[in-house]
């Protein structure tokens, strides 16, 4: 009995990227574009969804999946205003593309019709959902003021992976050490043409820039 | 943490190949794991042990060859190390630069007890 090296060459993530990509590609053709909101826990992504819906206030048509470990407090909080479904990972600290699959066939046929955009709000964490394709066309990266400027160069792989930047909770400013020129010169070391949107979702601020972006967005990536 | 995803992931594939070439008892698994994977060495072994023991019985080595994270300047086509997650280039300090290498993980071979009479099945 001897030992022998068998070589092999294979990557290891060939099969997630195709499955993501395929996913993509039948998104694209229903004309949905899918954006994955990732963020720390209480950045604010359900504030931001809660304040897109009441921006759009029916005139743009979204459907929201929500992934969390536990409860579906954050699926009732979004449930007045637009179609959604809870993804409860059961301790996964990120989502992962067949239980995305699961929640898009939950929705009903009313309101897949004429979707234009489907949110997947990642589970707060600022790492592994960086790493998990989700199949989405954009990936933003949710940062409140109150986390701290120094962000970016501390989490890189989020913020290089994400498409977009928002920053959340301006409405605090005044009260809290955060600069926005610093936080946009630090995200832009990791990835030099991030876009970056300051907005309050609680007060309002910068949601209208915000709506043009996702709606620019649209049109640049699907051509619709 | 998400390694035991990943770990599990792992073990499915290299399962794959086990059964695919018909190959002995698993001794090893090298793997080439970028710097910029999103998956850390330490925990990744940590998991990979757990479970190995449980998936086959006994320990299997894994060989972890760490790849550094380089880029490439798009502005004067430079290619270097990104040092510290800063995707500037050093030369022309250009911030428009794509990653070349440093985010895979790469199944490169696995070691295994070769029988006599490597040909016959023991299924």
């Amino acid at each position: 009995m001897s030992i022998q090296s068998v070589p092999v060459q294979k990557d290891l993530q060939s099969a997630r990227r195709a499955a993501a990509d395929a996913w993509r590609k039948e998104l694209t053709e229903r004309g949905i574009l899918c954006i994955n909101l990732i963020s720390s826990p209480g950045a604010g992504k359900t504030s931001l969804l809660q304040a897109t819906a009441r921006h759009w206030a029916g005139t743009v048509r979204m459907a929201v999946l929500v992934g969390d470990i536990a409860t579906d407090r954050d699926a009732q909080r979004l449930a007045p205003l637009v179609p959604v479904r809870q993804l409860t990972t059961g301790g996964a600290c990120h989502l992962e593309l067949p239980l995305v699959q699961t929640g898009f066939g939950q929705l009903t046929s009313e309101e897949l019709e004429g979707l234009e955009f489907l949110f997947v709000e990642n589970v707060g964490n600022l790492v592994c959902p960086a790493s998990h394709d989700l199949g989405e066309h954009m990936r933003v990266v949710v940062l409140s003021v109150t986390e701290g400027d120094d962000k970016p160069g501390k989490y890189p792989k989020a913020f290089r992976t994400s498409d977009a930047c928002v920053i959340n909770k301006i409405d605090l400013l005044p009260y809290v050490p955060f600069s926005l020129e610093a936080v946009t010169t630090d995200a832009h070391l990791v990835r030099g043409d991030l876009p970056v949107l300051p907005v309050s979702a609680f007060k309002g601020d910068g949601i209208a820039a915000w709506c043009d972006f996702l709606r620019k967005s649209r049109q640049d990536i699907l051509g619709t | 943490m998400h390694e035991r995803s990943l770990v599990r992931s792992l073990i499915e594939q290299v399962n794959e190949e086990l059964r695919n070439r018909s190959l002995g008892s698993l001794r090893g698994i090298r793997l080439e794991l970028g710097e910029f994977s999103g998956v850390e060495p330490s925990l990744l072994q940590l998991a990979f042990g757990e479970m190995a023991r449980d998936v086959w019985g006994h320990d299997v080595k894994l060989d972890l060859e760490i790849i550094p994270l380089s880029a490439q300047c798009l502005t004067c086509h430079k290619i270097f190390h990104v040092e510290g997650f800063r995707f500037v280039c050093p030369d022309c300090h250009g911030t428009d630069v794509q990653i070349r290498s440093g985010e895979q993980m790469q199944l490169v071979s696995l070691d295994v007890e070769s029988a006599n009479n490597s040909g016959s099945s023991t299924a």
